[in-house]
């Protein structure tokens, strides 16, 4: 679709040239999000810097019968932020102020653009974070946080991003501004807010968010667990859950992305461990000492080779660092992978991780973990030669297989990435068609004439954007 | 106008004549049925939108206001399955919404597991009737209300299908939560069957703590002081009048605290030396029998043994900014009064205040807690107010409110779920 040129000088006069981009080799930046699976050039990206000024863009796309849609930093993993059907990217990225912290009513408030660990580093001097942390936190947007409704390895005891925020302020597809919620703990009538987080940018676009900040506990022990095989690693981490034991993180990483980390920095994981854990405990200090002995005992009752406590903030925040910067270091040993965002109840996480191993094998693919263990949320990483039509084929049928197989246990599509464009023809084995039809009732009250983030969620709406959609895996995806 | 007699026959051709009874006095409807299974509530609602019937969604009918008309048939799902599924080593239970909230928490303790919301004031409360009322008590400080807790739900829907939103699994963003939608939704967006829960571990043990004071003021000094304190709370109420563990008059906190036997000590110490620090008039930590008498009596499970003077007939519930409450509440004409009572989740900026007398005299005051609230952002719902009374079950209507108007329109476009009985007419 050859974009209106009414339109387009429509917007140049509402925002001003420089905040309309329209040529081609700018454009190009905007063709994908962190899944480089998919790909569509918009046909323009606009920067507005108010809630009014995204009002009036949306007005203007409504009256044109164009498509629009947010993107923050562009970083999700499932196509979300792409412009699936074409038309107008609102970019948010200028509206990026934290507008209010205050510590009396453990808030904060900010634009959808603030940098997601922006908001922690302006919050640590006064002993509060914003809790979840996408391992992408440098780098995302709270906008996009909350539209994904991102998790990160602290939510198996924090929650994710929807149990953090409290109000939003939305432009609603109709161009209408709309306060959801508000700077208090609960709100009267239906919950908005809680359906308006994880609706990946199709029913409005927000401007405003109010978080939860969460005080800093008073002490943390991080624990590197080693195993001789992932079986023994990945059972202990229902052990530890079943024993009442919520810890505040608990990661499983295998020896292929253990061999990527150490090649990339030294964190210190053992290199010929077959898996480790990464287990942290925080809260009250007098509760940790014998929190960690049961967590140790059970480590060891479960077969690990090695227990050991991270000595120093320097040794814990290394290897966090090894964690968070796993997926980088991982270009060392593949040119190219693609993540899989799967979940299952976490009793049955030896089961996934054996069927993933074997489907790996029987396409001639290797595939490594880098899980949020303790939430069930497995991230299969498929090592693939993108030059290769055959492996890039024989990869997305082991990520398909994957996803049916963690439905067959009870599971999931997706933890924290979102169905997107990736995984409009895996909802289907998620949910039935009454299922999807109930969904779309939403959609259909704020979304009406489906010009916000069309091709996105419900394959039903799909159709075309999917035939749009560019399909060339080349340098993978993340986690 | 449609007669019980006429609603009865038409009943029996879809259900067993010994599952359609009259309905409770305190129940607005005309009759109530207890269906067997989710086919039985399909084939009720499709006759409802074809008859233009209307139900009432009913667990233990201890939360149910009447509407703008009185509703025709109650669906009660107290009487069909009781099975659970609970895999404690996933920390999640699949549970039917007509079981009592009482009767799971006691399946899922002899697995050390619990569902961290508060038993409602009556043992018959469901956990459908719990999750569709969303109200929370002391216990909200730590583990915040049924949207921090509920994964998957199935509900009978509008067009009389059963339809599952959510995952088994505690993180899961396919497709829209309409389990958030559902929740606190009191049965006007259909009929839940099915929820399932994350569970939290039952602490190893806990110790509650009981301190009286002269003000509100003194007794909000305490819980500002744990504020910036390490401490495992795991419940907590300021509370005056018809909820307090001891003189009525007095002002009261309670705080339970929970750990492992070794880590409580030096918490139970850290406690007790945070009371030195404030103006309490006294404290105690309570013995195990005192302590489960005190909570009850906090959330209206069991009678204080000081009483007020007057019972209340007015009873009202506010969320505000956290930093409001406090000089919201001392400006309050009616503190000091002998007949008013509070019950306030200070961490959460939630207050219940239950007030006496009849409505031309506490009418200004209603008022004006309503004005305040506006003013600040808040919002107020009448838990308990006389039938024949002017004011509205919720007075201050939040700006979003067309959009839920809207939702209620697309979800059950024949008003056949609970019409009239929930915010602004919904
Ligand atoms: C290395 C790496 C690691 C990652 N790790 C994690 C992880 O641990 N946990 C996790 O959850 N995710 C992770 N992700 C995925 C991604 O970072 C998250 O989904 C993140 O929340 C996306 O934020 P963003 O600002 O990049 O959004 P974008 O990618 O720009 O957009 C994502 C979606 O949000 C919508 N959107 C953005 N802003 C708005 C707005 N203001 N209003 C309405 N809709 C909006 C877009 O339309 C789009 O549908 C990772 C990604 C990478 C690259
Ligand atoms: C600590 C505490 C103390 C409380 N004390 C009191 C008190 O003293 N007095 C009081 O009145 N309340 C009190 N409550 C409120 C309490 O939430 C309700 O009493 C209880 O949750 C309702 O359960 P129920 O089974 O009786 O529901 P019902 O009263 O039967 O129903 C409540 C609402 O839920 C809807 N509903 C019920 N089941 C379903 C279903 N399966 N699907 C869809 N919708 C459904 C109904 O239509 C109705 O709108 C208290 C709550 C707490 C947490």
């Amino acid at each position: 679709m050859a974009i209106d040129s009414i339109l387009i000088s429509k917007l140049h006069s509402l925002l001003g040239e420089n905040r309309v981009i329209t040529h081609l080799d700018e454009l190009i930046v905007f063709e994908c999000d962190g899944l480089t699976l998919h790909k569509q050039m918009p046909d323009a990206v606009v920067l507005p810097k108010t809630t009014e000024e995204v009002s009036e863009i949306i007005k203007l796309c409504q009256t044109n019968h164009t498509p629009f849609l947010a993107r923050g930093s562009g970083t999700g993993l499932s196509g979300g932020a792409i412009a699936a059907e074409g038309g107008v990217i609102i970019q948010m990225s200028l509206m990026n102020q934290i507008l209010k912290i205050d510590y009396e009513d453990e808030i904060a408030v900010v634009q959808p653009g603030v940098i997601n660990l922006n908001l922690t580093n302006e919050a640590s001097p006064d002993g509060y974070h914003f809790a979840p942390d996408p391992s992408s936190q440098k780098a995302c947007s709270i906008g996009g946080n909350v539209a994904e409704n991102a998790g990160g390895p602290h939510t198996l005891k924090y929650g994710v991003t929807a149990n953090h925020v409290l109000g939003l302020t939305v432009v609603m597809p109709s161009g209408d501004i709309v306060e959801l919620g508000g700077k208090i703990e609960e709100f009267t009538g239906y919950d908005l807010v809680g359906v308006f987080v994880g609706s990946e940018g199709t029913l409005g676009i927000t401007t405003e968010i109010t978080v939860k900040l969460t005080r800093n506990p008073e002490g943390v022990k991080t624990f590197l667990a080693t195993y001789n095989t992932i079986n023994d690693a990945s059972n202990t981490v229902s052990k530890i859950i079943e024993s009442g034991i919520i810890p505040a993180a608990m990661e499983l990483i295998d020896n292929l992305i253990i061999q990527a980390i150490e090649s990339h920095l030294k964190a210190g994981f053992p290199t010929k461990a077959d898996a480790i854990l990464l287990i942290e405990i925080d809260g009250v200090k007098s509760t940790l000492t014998e929190e960690a002995k049961r967590i140790e005992s059970i480590c060891l009752s479960q077969n690990a080779v090695n227990f050991q406590e991270a000595e120093t903030m320097e040794e814990r925040d290394l290897l966090w660092r090894g964690r968070k910067e796993a997926i980088g270091a991982l270009g060392k040993v593949t040119p190219a992978f693609y993540t899989n965002d799967g979940v299952i109840p976490r009793s049955k996480l030896p089961e996934i991780l054996e069927f993933d191993l074997e489907i790996g094998k029987k396409y001639g693919l290797e595939v490594a973990h880098i899980c949020h263990a303790g939430d069930g949320n497995i991230h299969p990483i498929i090592l693939y030669n993108p030059d290769n039509k055959n492996e890039i084929e024989h990869a997305i049928k082991i990520s398909e297989a994957i996803l049916k197989k963690c439905i067959e246990l009870g599971g999931a599509l997706t933890g924290e990435h979102g169905i997107g464009t990736e995984k409009l023809s895996s909802l289907g084995i998620m949910y039935s068609d009454n299922d999807q039809n109930q969904m779309l009732k939403l959609r259909k009250v704020f979304n009406p004439t489906g010009l916000l983030n069309p091709g996105k969620i419900f394959p039903e709406g799909a159709k075309c954007g999917e035939s749009r959609i560019n399909q060339t895996i080349n340098k993978g995806g993340w986690i | 106008m449609i007669s019980a007699d006429h609603l009865e026959r038409q009943l029996r051709t879809i259900i067993d004549g010994n599952r359609i009874l009259p309905p409770q006095p305190s129940i607005p409807v005309k009759i109530t049925v207890f269906p067997e299974n989710e086919q039985q509530i399909g084939e009720l609602v499709k006759w409802a939108t074809k008859d233009r019937i209307t139900l009432l969604p009913l667990g233990g009918g201890t939360y149910i206001f009447p509407g703008i008309e009185d509703l025709h048939v109650a669906i009660s799902l107290t009487k069909m399955n009781h099975k659970i599924e609970h895999v404690s080593e996933d920390l999640i239970a699949t549970v039917p919404a007509g079981m009592t909230f009482k009767e799971v928490q006691a399946d899922l303790s002899s697995h050390g597991q619990m569902i961290p919301l508060d038993q409602p004031g009556k043992h018959v409360s469901t956990i459908g009737g719990i999750v569709s009322a969303n109200v929370s008590g002391p216990s909200r400080h730590r583990y915040g209300t049924a949207r921090d807790w509920v994964i998957e739900t199935r509900l009978i829907n509008a067009d009389g299908e059963a339809v599952k939103s959510g995952a088994k699994v505690v993180k899961n963003v396919s497709g829209y939560d309409l389990n958030k939608l559902y929740i606190g939704a009191r049965g006007t967006l259909g009929i839940l069957t099915h929820i399932s829960f994350k569970l939290a571990p039952i602490p190893e043990s806990t110790v509650t703590f009981r301190s009286c004071y002269n003000s509100l003021t003194d007794a909000y000094a305490l819980t500002h002081l744990i504020r910036r304190e390490y401490l495992d709370i795991e419940k907590m109420v300021i509370i005056k009048g018809k909820w307090t563990p001891g003189k009525a008059k007095h002002w009261w906190v309670l705080i339970e605290i929970s750990g492992s036997e070794n880590g409580l000590k030096p918490q139970i110490e850290h406690l007790s030396k945070l009371h030195d620090q404030v103006e309490v008039r006294r404290w105690n930590i309570t013995s195990k029998e005192d302590s489960q008498h005190f909570w009850n009596v906090a959330c209206n499970r069991e009678k204080s043994d000081d009483s007020v003077p007057k019972e209340d007939i007015w009873e009202v519930r506010m969320v505000l900014p956290k930093r409001e409450l406090l000089p919201f509440l001392v400006d309050l004409s009616i503190l000091g009064e002998m007949d008013a009572s509070f019950n306030i989740l200070p961490t959460s900026g939630i207050c219940t205040i239950g007030i006496a007398g009849k409505e031309s005299t506490v009418t200004d005051t209603l008022n004006s807690i309503i004005k305040e609230v506006k003013v600040k952002k808040g919002w107020v719902e009448f838990v308990k107010m006389p039938p024949d009374s002017n004011f509205e079950r919720w007075p201050i209507l939040p700006p979003s409110f067309p959009w839920m108007q809207k939702i209620k329109r697309e979800f059950d476009p024949n008003n056949i779920f609970a019409p009239g009985t929930f915010i602004g007419g919904i």
